[in-house]
């Protein structure tokens, strides 16, 4: 479906549904939350029968979460000794490879057996779907890096990780996204760089993105657009069908781990449908995690451990932060939005109607690290960090888009416009509330207690099943400090094993960060696209010490 | 994966379908009766001693949890509960239970076999003033017999030995209840004396402040932050006297500060609303009783011990002892009445009474 996927441009009746469709979550979420405190006051019998009812539900939602995250865990570990660029060779004779290995025990670790069954079956699948890849040998990688304030201490040992690839790196094209307002100290970092490893890959080059570009925002889409195109050009120029290359999208923080392209590569081939798909890897925040407040550290480890979740529902997984997709969707789709702050999860929305639905993430079993938002000082580390998940939480501006969208569209099943527009909405109403309620909320009938309410069993009830939920909540925070501290990079540090006991330590902040660092913002985040006071691109601090 | 997910899905969904309308109504009080499978209504008893950690029989049954604690499904109808404590009397009453309401028995306070009263000191006295925080003031007919206590144990002498007002006559003495200043009033060799003592110094500062005084007052009193003015009633009029400065002023009874007590009692000190005002502690003839609050058992008296009357008794809060001079000896006793540590009350109730709507 051709769909004009901008908040700009629209006629009235679009623009007046577009507007309702703002308002829409910042509304419903503070109409929850002071609804919640009118009730405690007023009500507090209803009050305290809704807060229970959240309460289980979210108990549930957090067992839920756990196994999941236990099993995506395992599933990363299972496929972390994966030889890739093996299997890869393997599609390329896919006939043979299947005769061959079908039969094959691959070790004896239960961990390769379950690791080469998964294999198995993906390859089965690629063979009925009879959709075959093309050659690897003909396959390419683009590269693109956003740059606008990274310096080579930041961009440096992200280029340096791409060139320690298992994967051939003649079939890499590695490209710059200089925003033409970077300072000079970029700009010589980003040339240094483009010489150095112009040999080492199929290319490396720079594109500068002008400062100012009618109809355009300042935001990182604008740039990786404009890098974009200037590379689809390469392509042609070179006569490498679009078809046959794979993007991706990095933060100039991002080090891939040495499989990561292998991984790519093969997830690209084994995928029948790989024309009309994204490629999302696990993210971890791993690159100065001991150089940031305690805090920061929780707060990142959380959100990787929410990849790792949402990895295992690929149905209705949505690209976040880097990723890759297939070059030829990105141009069929136009590229990504280049007036839109959230161009991770918008670039999926976009491929999704174009194609009327027919559009997926691919979860990756494989890591790539970032940097922790990390500024000079601890409070504007807490600026930083509150800023960065305020421009997460900025995603809802999805919603309106999305919804118009799916409000026009006659080919995307009813089922699974329902099911998207229900996960992008509950999605965001409980990023902003749960915090508030398991934090404040749920106590105010309590608090505002009068003396009919507190005559009742209610009154004394209310605490007693709160304290049974959060009990069991402990059972799952237990399991979460286990996972990350298995996931915490394995390199030597001073007092390791005394830092990693205050690490687990830290998870006891997980009350405040629930509030102040995920509710807060993503409330703060609907409540500006409510107003209309829309957000900038702000550039997170990323500081690492040499 | 994903078939896995759907099937954890489905079935979280299905148990969370079937326990939400359970857990709620418990929550309201309803629960299914095992041996008629009926939904019925419930109510809870949520006790709390003084002090804590008690056991709780209810019809017999042993509860679950130590004081303090809220007792669950209990169909309507009266039950039987007894509170044990070791070293303290069983506590035992038919409390009512109504149907989803909760009946409270908060701060129960437990009567120890034995009251632990000890000693404070055994010299006699004719009566004790609190000053201040933390100080009495046990009185005797000669300055040197007057002796400060603080209720921590420290003891010390207002008047040394040696000192001029030593063999002076106790006459009256003034106070304000957070004020670290008292005034004596007091002959010494047979003249009428005023003296103004710090009792934050040691030892206690004491000025003669006699010459600001041309008549006797009815009444001395100041505001307990202002140490520098008092005020002297008189039959016809007010003044206002500084202290610092040594002056006087008449004073506008009209603009007294608000805060000004202009009426302290002159009846002793002997009632006093304790244990997060549930219990009366009281004075009756000789004898120091406590009557709880709670009403489901008829009025219960506990007694303590004999106090000679017409002399005021101290309750210190913060450590729950109560002080009085003994009826035979004139002694100066603490009785320990409460624990000397707060009691938690989680939920926080309402505490200002019996709330089971039949009681």
């Amino acid at each position: 479906m051709k769909f004009h996927y901008s908040k700009e441009n629209l006629g009235p009746r679009q623009a007046r549904l577009q507007r309702f469709l703002e308002i829409l979550p910042g509304a419903c979420s503070w109409g929850v939350l002071l609804g919640l405190v009118f009730l405690s006051i007023f009500f507090p019998f209803g009050a305290a029968i809704l807060i229970v009812a959240f309460y289980l539900s979210w108990i549930m939602r957090v067992l839920y979460s756990t196994l999941f995250l236990v099993l995506s865990y395992l599933q990363l570990n299972i496929e972390s000794n994966t030889d890739w660029l093996r299997r890869i060779q393997g599609i390329d004779n896919l006939g043979a490879y299947l005769e061959e290995n079908a039969p094959k025990k691959f070790g004896r670790h239960w961990r390769q057996l379950i690791s080469h069954k998964i294999h198995l079956r993906q390859l089965n699948g690629l063979k009925a779907s009879k959709a075959l890849p093309p050659a690897s040998s003909g396959i390419y990688h683009l590269v693109i890096f956003p740059v606008i304030k990274e310096g080579s201490d930041i961009l440096g040992p992200a280029v340096e990780a791409i060139s320690s690839q298992s994967f051939p790196l003649k079939q890499m094209v590695i490209v710059f996204a200089l925003e033409e307002r970077a300072l000079p100290p970029v700009q010589s970092a980003v040339c240094d760089l483009q010489r150095k490893y112009k040999e080492v890959f199929f290319d490396c080059f720079t594109v500068v993105h002008p400062a100012v570009v009618p109809g355009e925002a300042r935001v990182k889409g604008a740039n990786a657009t404009c890098a974009a195109k200037q590379a689809a050009l390469f392509f042609v120029n070179h006569q490498i069908p679009f078809e046959h290359v794979v993007i991706s999208c990095f933060d100039a923080d991002t080090v891939v781990s040495p499989n990561y392209f292998a991984c790519l590569t093969y997830h690209f081939m084994v995928c029948p449908d790989r024309l009309h798909a994204s490629f999302q890897p696990i993210p971890v925040y791993h690159n100065n995690i001991w150089q940031v407040p305690g805090f920061a550290r929780v707060v990142e480890t959380g959100s990787s451990f929410y990849q790792l979740i949402e990895a295992t529902n690929p149905e209705k997984l949505v690209t976040f932060s880097s990723h890759s997709m297939s070059f030829k969707a990105l141009v069929d789709v136009d590229y990504w939005p280049v007036d839109m702050i959230s161009d991770d999860s918008a670039i999926f929305w976009k491929a999704y109607i174009h194609y009327d639905g027919q559009y997926q993430v691919i979860p990756m079993y494989v890591t790539l690290s970032m940097d922790v938002a990390c500024a000079d000082n601890w409070w504007q580390t807490v600026k930083s960090v509150y800023k960065q998940k305020q421009r997460w939480a900025w995603g809802v501006e999805n919603f309106p888009i999305v919804i118009r969208a799916f409000l026009i569209s006659k080919k995307i099943p009813l089922y699974e416009k329902l099911r998207h527009a229900f996960k992008l909405f509950e999605g965001h109403l409980s990023w902003s509330t749960s915090g508030f309620i398991l934090s404040f909320i749920g106590w105010l009938p309590i608090i505002f207690a009068r003396r009919e309410f507190t005559a009742s069993v209610v009154y004394y009830n209310v605490p007693y099943i709160a304290n049974m939920i959060f009990t069991l909540a402990s059972l799952a925070i237990g399991v979460t400090i286990t996972l990350s501290l298995l996931l915490l990079p394995k390199t030597k540090i001073r007092y390791r094993w005394l830092i990693k006991l205050g690490h687990a330590f830290e998870w006891l902040m997980v009350p405040f960060i629930l509030v102040f660092f995920s509710a807060l913002p993503a409330l703060h985040a609907q409540t500006r696209l409510m107003l209309g006071k829309y957000l900038e691109f702000w550039v997170t601090d990323k500081h690492r010490k040499k | 994966m994903l078939w896995l997910r759907k099937i954890v899905f489905y079935i979280f969904s299905l148990i969370y379908l079937i326990l939400c309308p359970l857990i709620v109504a418990r929550m309201l009080g309803f629960v299914i009766n095992p041996l008629t499978h009926r939904l019925e209504k419930t109510g809870l008893v949520y006790i709390s001693t003084n002090p804590p950690d008690a056991t709780v029989y209810i019809d017999g049954r042993l509860g679950h949890q130590k004081t303090p604690t809220a007792i669950r499904d209990l169909t309507p109808g009266k039950h039987f509960i007894r509170i044990e404590l070791s070293g303290y009397n069983d506590w035992e009453r038919n409390i009512p239970v109504v149907g989803k309401k909760a009946t409270v028995l908060a701060n129960t306070l437990l009567v120890p076999e034995v009251w632990p009263i000890k000693m404070v000191s055994n010299k006699p006295y004719q009566n004790i003033i609190n000053a201040g925080e933390d100080v009495l003031i046990a009185t005797n007919p000669v300055l040197k017999d007057i002796d400060i206590f603080h209720t921590q144990g420290l003891q010390e002498h207002l008047f040394s030995k040696n000192s001029v007002y030593a063999a002076g006559l106790f006459v009256r003495l003034f106070n304000t209840p957070k004020s670290p200043f008292i005034l004596l009033e007091a002959n010494i060799k047979d003249k009428h004396k005023f003296l103004w003592i710090n009792l934050n110094e040691n030892p206690p500062l004491i000025e003669d402040i006699s010459d600001l005084f041309a008549e006797t007052p009815t009444l001395i009193t100041w505001d307990n932050f202002d140490n520098e003015n008092i005020f002297a009633f008189y039959p016809n009029y007010i003044y206002r006297i500084n202290i610092k400065d040594k002056a006087i002023f008449p004073q506008n009874p009209a603009s007294l500060p608000e805060s000004l007590d202009q009426h302290p009692s002159r009846f002793p000190q002997e009632k006093f609303l304790i244990n997060d005002k549930n219990t009366l502690l009281i004075r009756e003839g000789k004898w120091i009783r406590i009557y709880p609050k709670e009403d489901f058992g008829g009025p219960q008296v506990y007694y303590i011990a004999k106090s000679r009357p017409s002399t005021n008794m101290y309750f210190e809060d913060k450590n729950g002892e109560l002080f009085y001079l003994d009826d035979d000896t004139g002694y100066l006793f603490a009785a320990q009445i409460l624990p000397n540590h707060p009691i938690l009350n989680i939920p926080i109730p309402d505490t200002k009474g019996p709330i089971a709507s039949n009681s």
